[in-house]
């Protein structure tokens, strides 16, 4: 029994390792800062660890997590008190406390998106903030892991009709939330 | 097809997910609609910025950590999984002591009187049953007559206190 048990976390530890950095990204792209990434990973660890036994060898173990850290994800926002979210299209305090226009880039100019998502890599994060939890959650896991509409549909426990619709819907908010920032 | 349609159906035709009527429909309308092509433009432009967000990096050791805490939780959990079958084990005892105090008789009034075995003297027998009253265990009613039947045979005058029915 011990020895079966040991042999169980040894392979836990080995998917968690080869996972790591997708399990790391969606988590901090869901809390959108380091504090609540990292209980949401152990939390995630700890209930995927629970239910090893029903993981079945030679599927996705990221996707099989993702789905376990969705639930712990919506139960803890469910949990948290409501926080107030920020207006990306009000100024931001300069040094001397007076409010100062956002700085905005020109996407236009640099058609680089990928320097563009690193220049901006606070205001995009700030805009998933603001999402919906269920609609970032689905812009995470397509747009940013790069699921398929199916993936996401299993990982988010949704249709994929509603996988369209808030993929939609969630892109469209930050469209319009990054237009102060970025100039199409 | 109007724009509106249009700009509902712009994400799936970004990401391949229309049949081929549909994606034959928007884009002729977007070959001509410079307001709907426009958006497509900004929504491939916004899948392209969360595509190349850099990965944030966890603090040192963080995986460590975790790796730690789950294997803890393991050993934690095989430990209250003992305890529990050992609480389970002497509950259970306990449970089987109890039990078997309780099936012993209890209370003054149930202690059989000490019987002899053998040598009966019947004249003592008899006195001892009404003394008794009933109450003893010698509820043997032939037993009794018998005894009693050995006692007149005795010549025992005790005809008042005997309560055999």
């Amino acid at each position: 029994m011990t020895a079966r048990r040991d042999n169980e976390i040894e392979r836990f530890e080995a998917l968690v390792r080869e996972h790591q950095s997708a399990i790391y990204r969606v988590a901090y792209r869901l809390c959108g800062n380091q504090d609540e990434t990292e209980d949401l990973i152990q939390e995630t660890l700890i209930e995927s660890f629970e239910s090893f036994s029903r993981f079945r060898p030679g599927t996705h173990f990221d996707r099989w997590v993702f789905r376990i850290m969705r639930n712990t994800f919506i139960d803890g926002v469910r949990r948290r008190p409501k926080v107030r979210i920020e207006s990306l299209d009000a100024g931001v305090p300069g040094a001397g406390g007076e409010l100062q226009p956002r700085e905005i880039v020109d996407l236009g100019s640099s058609p680089d998106a990928t320097m563009m998502a690193q220049t901006l890599d606070e205001p995009i994060q700030r805009a998933l903030d603001a999402l919906p939890e269920e609609f970032r959650l689905v812009v995470v896991l397509a747009d940013i892991e790069g699921l398929t509409y199916e993936e996401v549909s299993e990982a988010a426990r949704c249709p994929i009709g509603t996988v369209r619709s808030r993929l939609h819907r969630g892109r469209a908010i930050l469209k319009e939330k990054l237009k102060s920032y970025v100039r199409f | 097809m109007k724009c509106e349609r249009c700009n509902l159906r712009l994400t799936a035709y970004l990401d391949g997910k229309l049949n081929a009527r549909e994606t034959r429909e928007l884009s002729e309308h977007m070959a001509n609609c410079r307001r709907c092509s426009e958006d497509l433009r900004e929504f491939e432009q916004i899948r392209a910025i969360l595509k190349g967000l850099p990965a944030p990096a966890p603090r040192p050791g963080f995986w460590d950590d975790s790796i730690r805490a789950v294997r803890m939780l393991a050993v934690q959990k095989r430990r209250m999984r003992r305890l529990d079958f050992r609480y389970a084990s002497g509950l259970a005892a306990a449970i089987g002591i109890v039990a078997v105090l309780l099936s012993f008789p209890h209370g003054t009034d149930r202690v059989p009187l000490p019987l002899p075995e053998t040598a009966i003297n019947p004249a003592s027998l008899v006195s001892l049953y009404a003394r008794e009253r009933g109450r003893s265990p010698l509820a043997d009613v032939g037993k009794l007559r018998f005894a009693s039947s050995q006692a007149e045979a005795a010549d025992i005058e005790d005809n008042g206190r005997l309560d055999v029915q």
